[in-house]
């Protein structure tokens, strides 16, 4: 099947909206029931940091890449944070190789705005030699299954793999520097985690599966802080949402975040590295 | 600039220990994407490989649809974090010369006729590369076209042989790839004796070369029999218990 | 009325099945004298018009269309005189104009999208197939049409062929739940009741019986 049949049949949204009358979703959930997550880190060996994340069925992958480099001009103190993400073809006949959609990088770009919006890593502490060289993240991001959400599975896997990211110490003398064997954490400040909500019809409902998304109008993605606050929002979908429905889903989001943050690995100790 | 690393040491042992004609660890795993019709995955040394195979499908273009048999068409990517250097997330030539040689090494097995008009598509997706990923992309894709129920002739297994302090070794990992004085892909249908890939880098005498495929023989037959556990032990938990119409 | 737990010989793409002169499926090609399995199943000898004919029964495999099957489809496209169906094999099917009405019709008068609009399933029958062109479908019989409810249900190769050899399970679930249970020949399952509670419960019961649990 290629991309055009995958709509969904009109007896299944008749079904799923006649469920949510009744409160019940497709897979015995209740409107407000998160799947099970599982996250497994340090899974790629020639990433400094890795995650595999289980939401439901959806299983994506992430990995991080750090290399030196030249510091942006604007911010010659700074390191950088790089995050791409990639729906293949493994994770549903739907996706194809070729240069990223805007799903793709829609994707992308929140996560990367989550991180940095809460400040989870503290760029200024990844510059080497002001103006000249500095620590560029990269997080890279492989949907393998698709079965919904991947926005808030591939946030998961990319802050755990920051977490756990081992970073190499360097020795800098003058001009030189000189990348030791020796490991470090990455200077970790903050956590985030997103919640992501859909609307069918006049009933909203958290992490979508693949088959909700299909029938959903309006998708609105919550993301906070280690302390509850609201660090990225990102709307999505061609529906609307109320700015009553806003904040209702604002509260909803922070009290399951409050329980999916626990999910989330601790960040690694200097020894432990 | 090469330089020169003492590949086999004084005992006969290699980098990881290995003797000349020994495989590395190895493990196959069937059906492990749901949404692909056909899956599996391989840990061999430290490669990990991700494969999902479409199809029969539909063409699209149509225009470029047979109408005599099943297009084959086959990618071959690698994670940006697969190997030590960030790798740029747009595909290389080597990847594309890549993706040719494991869809021209997978076809012949391919009973592509009983689907005209349609394409089998193969994806595969290096997570951690560790030296003859094309040889164990070839091996796991023949499993995941296998549980796709794509029929063939033969199963096709591959290993990459090679070169190092002059003596011939199987199962070049990533080290030996680079350093060592040759390295030669081969990809074969065990049952039939049918070698469907063939490369060569490096410098080989006629009889080396007689000796790797004999020793690329010996390993690919180790490497078709854990293909076939993988596979049994997918569908023995279906078969065990019901009838099958 | 004890189980019995029954193991079969499952063959591999490539294995020899049998040695001798036998007459095969195209799931078995003979090289020499040798007969070898091309796909992952277990491999059955059959009777057709008095004749053994060695098959390998595939676990997995796409749902290949024949004459005569009843299959659910999914409309995905819309032409000038026809609809586009997915009927989850490898080519799409075609459901023209003239096998939708039973009576002829004036292209021009009819909004196609008015009867079956992208999205919609029906339960058709394929009437024609072979490999040089796509399959040809009919709803023009009685039991045959659109679905305006219901419960949908994809089921992959093997799952279809456990529930098809449980007619007697079907029919206990269709009695106990009041719902008619249309399994297509194209792996695709569909349960049609008065009401959604009927439908739910006809549900359980086919995944309970996919789990081998007692119904």
């Amino acid at each position: 099947m290629s991309k055009i049949e995958h709509v969904i049949p009109i007896i299944k949204q008749k079904t799923i909206r006649t469920l949510l009358e009744k409160g019940e979703r497709l897979d015995g959930r209740k409107p407000m029931d998160y799947r099970d997550v599982r996250i497994e880190v340090g899974v790629i060996d020639s990433a400094e940091g890795s995650a595999l994340v289980n939401l439901g069925n959806t299983l994506v992958i992430a990995g991080v890449k750090l290399n030196i480099a030249t510091p942006f001009p604007d911010s010659p103190t700074s390191g950088a944070l790089i995050v791409n993400a990639e729906l293949i073809p493994l994770a549903s006949p739907i996706f194809e190789y070729g240069p990223p959609k805007e799903e793709d990088i829609e994707i992308s770009r929140v996560v990367d705005r989550g991180i940095r919006s809460s400040k989870l890593i503290d760029l200024e502490k990844l510059g080497i030699i002001t103006g000249r060289r500095a620590w560029f993240v990269y997080v890279d991001l492989y949907a393998l299954n698709h079965d919904g959400n991947l926005l808030d599975a591939c946030m998961l896997a990319a802050v755990s793999a920051l977490l756990t990211t081992k970073k190499p110490k360097v020795h800098v003398e003058g001009d030189e520097i000189r990348i030791l064997d020796e490991k470090e954490p990455m200077p970790i400040e903050n956590t985030t985690l997103s919640t992501t909500f859909a609307k069918i019809g006049e009933y909203v409902i958290v992490d979508p599966t693949y088959e909700e998304e299909l029938a959903m109008d309006a998708r609105l993605t919550i993301c906070y802080d280690k302390d509850g606050r609201i660090v990225a929002i990102q709307k999505g979908g061609s529906g609307y949402f109320t700015p009553e429905e806003i904040i209702d889903l604002g509260r909803r989001g922070l009290e399951i975040s409050r329980k999916l943050i626990n999910k989330l690995p601790t960040p690694l100790s200097s020894n432990e590295v | 600039m090469k330089t020169k690393i003492r590949l086999i040491d004084d005992s006969g042992k290699r980098v990881d220990g290995r003797l000349p004609d020994e495989l590395r660890p190895l493990r196959f795993e069937v059906g492990i994407l749901k949404n692909a019709d056909g899956s599996a995955y391989v840990e061999q040394g430290g490669n990990k490989i991700a494969v999902a195979v479409y199809g029969p499908r539909e063409v699209h273009p149509r225009h470029q649809a047979r109408p005599d048999r099943a297009l084959l068409r086959t990618k071959y990517r690698m994670a940006t974090f697969s190997v030590k250097d960030r790798k740029s997330p747009t595909p290389g030539r080597r990847e594309i010369e890549i993706s040719k040689v494991i869809r021209e090494a997978l076809e012949p097995a391919l009973l592509l006729e009983k689907f005209p008009r349609t394409t089998i598509d193969v994806f595969i997706e290096v997570l951690q590369a560790d030296g003859g990923t094309r040889c164990a992309s070839i091996s796991a894709a023949s499993l995941a076209l296998a549980d796709a129920g794509i029929p063939m002739r033969d199963l096709v297994a591959a290993v990459a042989v090679g070169k190092a302090d002059g003596r011939i070794i199987l199962d070049l990992n990533h080290l030996e790839d680079q350093y060592g004085e040759g390295d030669m892909p081969i990809a074969m249908m065990p049952s039939l004796n049918a070698v469907t890939l063939l490369q060569c880098d490096g410098s080989f005498t006629l009889e080396e070369l007689e000796k790797a495929l004999k020793l690329a023989r010996k390993g690919i037959s180790t490497i078709y029999e854990k293909q076939k556990e993988a596979l049994r032990s997918r569908y023995l938990d279906i078969t065990k218990t019901y009838k099958v119409v | 009325m004890i189980k019995v737990r029954r193991r079969y010989k499952l063959v591999l793409p490539g294995e020899v099945v049998r040695i001798g002169d036998v007459k095969t499926t195209t799931n078995v090609i003979k090289i020499g004298d040798k007969l070898i399995a091309t796909l992952v199943g277990i491999p059955k000898m059959k009777k057709r018009g008095g004749e053994n004919i060695l098959d390998v029964i595939p676990l997995k495999t796409p749902y290949i269309p024949k004459e005569g099957d009843i299959v659910i489809g999914k409309i995905v496209d819309i032409g000038v005189t026809n609809w586009t169906v997915d009927i989850n094999s490898p080519w799409k099917a075609v459901l023209p104009l003239s096998e939708v009405f039973s009576r002829p019709v004036h292209i021009t008068k009819v909004e196609l999208r008015d009867y079956l609009n992208i999205a919609d399933l029906i339960v058709a029958r394929v009437i024609a197939f072979d490999l040089t062109r796509d399959p040809l479908l009919t709803i023009r019989e009685s039991r045959l049409g659109k679905a305006t409810r219901g419960l949908f249900l994809e089921l992959n190769s093997w799952k279809w062929s456990l529930l098809k050899s449980k007619e007697g399970l079907l029919k206990k679930v269709k009695d106990k739940a009041k719902c008619d249970i249309i399994l297509g020949a194209n792996y695709r399952l569909l349960i049609l009741g008065k009401t959604l509670e009927n439908e739910l419960k006809a549900l359980d019961m086919v995944r309970n019986i996919l789990k081998g649990e007692v119904i």
